[in-house]
């Protein structure tokens, strides 16, 4: 007795500095790329590009794009409030730009676009400067001030006559032209008004990203207020937002739910206030623990593996709860823990050991999952042991035992072989009933169905493009991939003439190379001789003399200009393209080529292998995702296989090989099989969630088999096992089976799966598993 | 301190005064040329279709002279204008309901939506206003002021828009009660188009 005060003492003191760590170095990370596998390709090089682009696909956390679509009222009223909402999020600082299409296209003399013309136009070469070509230019502007658009030639004349402002507005917009009506961005059908804008985040923040969009919608709000106009909008910021919101909120009525079940099974199984609140102690302990060894071993913990953790570690319920239904009135909790420690410990070891095989997987998320899951099991079973029996003070649980001791005698004992049989059976159905599994990554984002439609609806309307066909261009650095991309150009352009593709986007169509930009500086004539070439060109022309003036010192200015470089023209009105088309990884940046309408896949790929430079690289992002979580699964299936394989070794080592040994395997196996059948069966398509909760069936299973099979000698003792067991697996099957109803995906695949193979351990261990030892020793 | 507020006071009632006035005078000035603008309006609003030929000169700053050019003006209410220059080139000018089409003698031609373009649609509608007598539509898209008499009257437009406004001062409509003789447009800046229309019909 003496030494309880002090193990309270170093457990509250663990839990303090538990708390400490995970108070002042827990960071939370949301990239679902650390979930996933890294992309496998021909080789390494495109193998980290591809990596980078999946994991920027996926989490999509630095995409700071919204797009809004405003509906239901005529179309004057909805241009209206699209002009007043895009000038009140302009004006709050928020926001980097927000677009209508109401702004005047035409550049100012202010602008980058405009000072930069002749290092950013195609057409800068000496032909353009030269006499009879300045003479024709002349000539037919001065038709053009008499047409029509006469006001707009008049603007730019005297200092951009060639009109390369225009020629580049028009080269930037290329085929995407949204209609407009009272002068807004509209979609075909006239019916919605759209907005693009672009948030001001400082990095990947959820909670900020919140408030944007709280702003947003507020701003909405005053904007339209009594009229029936409705914003829907989209993003990567709204999918983060509200993902971590609806599982917010659904955790929180499932876990009421959920632990007002456990409280009241608890309740009805112990009648006693104290063992309630103290079974929560072992978990509670693990939880706080596991996270806090997480925060220290790794950067940061994955929000998924806190999720995963949290409901892989709630086996450690069932620890207190075998302690408790083992406490017989006349001993110490501390005895009845003792006596079952063997069990509960090799349970415990064995499980452990299961998930030892995800420590030695290649990707973060899995290694996390593993430590939490192990460090969280070890404490809650060293609580169990060495906590609670000090604190559950002295008199023990009275169980009725009558009833129970009746039917165990008249149980039929089934001896190993019919285990085996039922193994063998479970086999042949599974490779009867394949798994179908889930191919298409969205299927894994929490996201709700509804969601995902708005969010193509949006993006088809406002064309921003979604990345199917891509090729990928690795660079050192940025100039380094303009070069190859203009090196690229002619064989795009014949892929487009050829009709394989439709059309295509890449970085440097807006950004010429510094090499590229200073060749267009070189070719610029020398301003006096421009200006010789002029006035002979404006010979019976009817210009004033000097009219020209400015175009000669911009040309002249050009000459000397720094060349621009991507944050340069990030500023301009194409910024929100160019985000879209290039990205930074390890080696440097990873260009975007897109492409869209491909109608010869095959000529792509063609074209990919024909080029020189092996930095390149066509994916389709389809067919990638669908390797990518195939090969995730097989990874996954060979680690459980592992998991599966240590199991049944360390169990023979601590076991022998007897009858035990059969019958545990046996059932641990079949349940899981049987556990899949049954999720075949009802055209489940299986997930990364799915195989996870298998998991934790393995370890519960594991625990009621074990349990199930102890060296009993006393009847009563046997009874209370199955009292614990069925205490536990009654519990789990509620909570489970609450998680079950979530509309979560994730949940819900974790709670079907855990239910039902809980279920079915259950049958399976109290049939397969049973010591028949005592009987044999009564008959005695 | 006292001495201060009252004269901050008084200077306040003053300046409130004058405005008081100001704002009497103008609402009796504008009231008079309101009813004869009204009534050019109800005259212009009569006819439903019309012929002209018009001659352009646009005087340009920065060329030594003038350009000219002529050519047949139509419309047909409530908003079908055409505009076809026949010298020195070919060019066809025209508006029907949101729609602006431009074809060029060398066959190039263009039809943009008036929505996309704020600065040529304000510019339409000054036509259309204008021809159509519809001045309801004109306050849309310009301060209109209007002075001289039913015989001859002029019209003056100051554009809204900023966007127009960057582009065009104002445009001044001058003609005789239904029918429109003269159309100039200053441009931001100082040059000007002057369009004399000759009905036909």
């Amino acid at each position: 007795m003496k030494r309880a005060p002090l193990l309270l003492f170093i457990w509250v003191a663990v839990l303090l500095v538990c708390i400490y760590i995970i108070a002042t170095r827990l960071s939370v990370s949301a990239d679902l790329g650390q979930f996933l596998p890294p992309i496998e390709t021909s080789d390494s090089t495109h193998s980290g590009m591809a990596q980078s682009v999946l994991n920027d696909l996926v989490q999509g956390g630095h995409n700071t794009l919204i797009m809004i679509a405003l509906e239901g009222d005529n179309a004057e009223e909805l241009a209206s409030q699209s002009r007043q909402l895009v000038a009140q999020l302009e004006a709050s600082q928020h926001f980097k730009q927000v677009k209508n299409g109401s702004k005047s296209v035409l550049p100012g003399k202010d602008s980058l676009i405009y000072s930069y013309r002749y290092l950013l136009s195609k057409n800068t070469n000496p032909e353009t400067f030269s006499q009879p070509a300045l003479k024709e230019t002349f000539t037919q502007r001065l038709d053009d001030l008499q047409s029509a658009q006469g006001s707009i030639v008049k603007r730019y004349l005297r200092s951009d006559p060639t009109m390369e402002t225009l020629s580049i507005l028009n080269q930037w917009r290329g085929d995407t032209h949204l209609k407009k009506k009272f002068g807004v961005w509209f979609d075909q059908k006239g019916k919605s008004a759209l907005i693009l804008a672009e948030m001001n985040l400082t990095g990947y923040d959820i909670d900020q990203q919140e408030f944007l969009l709280n702003y947003l919608e507020t701003t909405f709000e005053s904007v339209r207020k009594q009229t029936d106009v409705t914003m829907i909008y989209s993003g990567p910021a709204r999918f983060a937002v509200s993902t971590r919101n609806q599982i917010r909120a659904e955790i929180k009525w499932l876990s009421t739910i959920a632990s007002l079940f456990i409280v009241l099974i608890l309740a009805v199984a112990y009648r006693r206030i104290r063992l309630v609140l103290l079974s929560s102690l072992p978990l509670a302990t693990a939880l706080v623990v596991a996270l806090a060894v997480s925060t220290t071993v790794f950067s940061s913990v994955h929000g998924i593996t806190i999720a995963f953790g949290m409901t892989l570690i709630g086996v450690s319920i069932d620890y207190p709860v075998h302690s408790f239904s083992h406490w017989m009135s006349n001993e110490s909790l501390s005895r009845s823990v003792q006596k079952i420690w063997p069990t509960l410990l090799l349970s415990v070891v064995t499980t452990c050991l299961g998930y030892l095989s995800l420590l030695l997987t290649d990707f973060s998320g899995l290694k996390q999952l593993g430590v939490f899951t192990i460090v969280g099991l070890i404490s809650a079973a060293f609580v169990t042991r060495y906590v609670l029996p000090n604190l559950a003070g002295s008199s023990g649980v009275s169980l009725n035992v009558e009833r129970c001791t009746q039917r165990l005698k008249h149980r039929r004992i089934i001896a190993p072989y019919i285990g085996l049989l039922v193994l063998l059976i479970s086999i042949v159905l599974i490779w009867m009933i394949p798994s179908r599994w889930e191919t298409n990554l969205s299927a894994l984002s929490p996201l709700p169905e509804q969601a995902r439609k708005v969010d193509q609806h949006l993006r088809d309307k406002l064309a921003v493009a979604d990345l199917n066909h891509i090729a990928l261009i690795q660079a050192s650095d940025i100039q380094q991939l303009l070069e190859l991309q203009e090196s690229l150009e002619p064989g795009l352009l014949s892929l487009q003439k050829s009709g394989a593709i439709d059309s295509f986007e890449s970085l440097h169509k807006y950004l010429p190379s510094f090499q590229q930009q200073q060749r267009r500086q070189a070719s610029l004539p020398q301003s006096s001789e421009l200006s010789t070439r002029i006035i002979k060109a404006q010979q019976d022309l009817p210009f004033q003399p000097g009219t020209f003036k400015q175009f000669v010192l911009d040309v002249s200015a050009s000459k000397s200009l720094d060349p621009i470089d991507l944050d340069g023209l990030e500023k301009t009105i194409v910024g929100l393209k160019l985000s879209g088309l290039y990205l930074k990884n390890d080696i440097g940046y990873v260009g975007l080529i897109r492409f869209s309408n491909v109608t010869q896949p095959e000529r792509l790929i063609e074209w990919a292998e024909q080029q020189k430079n092996s930095q390149i690289q066509y994916v389709n992002i389809r067919q990638l995702t669908e390797t990518t979580l195939n090969r995730f699964r097989a990874e996954a299936m060979s680690r459980l296989m592992w998991g599966a394989g240590i199991i049944a070794l360390f169990l023979l080592l601590a076991l022998k090989p007897n009858r035990r040994f059969v019958s545990v395997l046996a059932t641990l196996y079949s349940s899981i099989l049987i556990t899949l059948v049954v999720l075949n069966s009802l055209g489940e398509v299986l997930s990364l969630f799915h195989l996870l909760a298998l998991v934790l069936v393995a370890g519960i299973g594991l625990d009621y088999s074990l349990f199930f099979s102890r060296p009993d000698h006393q009847l009563t003792s046997c009874c209370r096992t199955l009292h614990g067991i069925v205490v536990c697996m009654i519990s789990t099957v509620s909570v489970f089976g609450i998680l079950s109803f979530s509309s979560i995906p994730v949940l819900h695949a974790m709670g079907q799966t855990v239910a039902l193979g809980v279920a079915i351990s259950f049958v399976l261990s109290y049939w397969l598993a049973r010591q028949p030892v005592i009987f044999e020793q009564e008959k005695l | 301190m006292i001495t201060g507020k009252i004269i901050i006071k008084t200077r306040f009632l003053l300046c409130s005064v004058l405005f008081f006035i100001a704002t009497v005078a103008a609402t009796v000035e504008t009231g008079e040329s309101r009813l004869a603008l009204q009534e050019v309006m109800a005259k212009l609003s009569e006819i439903s279709s019309s012929q002209a030929n018009f001659k352009e000169i646009k005087t340009i700053e920065f060329l030594k002279k003038p350009l000219t050019s002529e050519g047949r003006l139509s419309y047909v209410a409530p908003d079908h204008i055409l505009k076809e220059t026949l010298k020195p080139h070919y060019e066809k000018f025209e508006i029907k309901g949101d729609f602006l089409h431009v074809s060029k003698e060398n066959g190039e031609s263009h039809e943009i939506n008036l929505q996309n373009y704020p600065a040529i649609k304000a510019f339409a509608e000054a036509y259309r206003g204008v021809l159509g007598g519809n001045l309801k539509r004109l306050e849309q898209f310009y301060e209109v002021s209007f002075s001289g008499e039913i015989r001859h009257w002029i019209i003056v437009l100051a554009p809204k828009d900023d966007e127009m406004s960057e582009y065009i001062e104002k445009l001044v409509v001058e003609g005789n009660a239904g029918t429109v003789t003269k159309m100039i447009t200053v441009e931001t800046g100082g040059d000007n188009t002057e369009m004399n229309i000759i009905q036909v019909r």
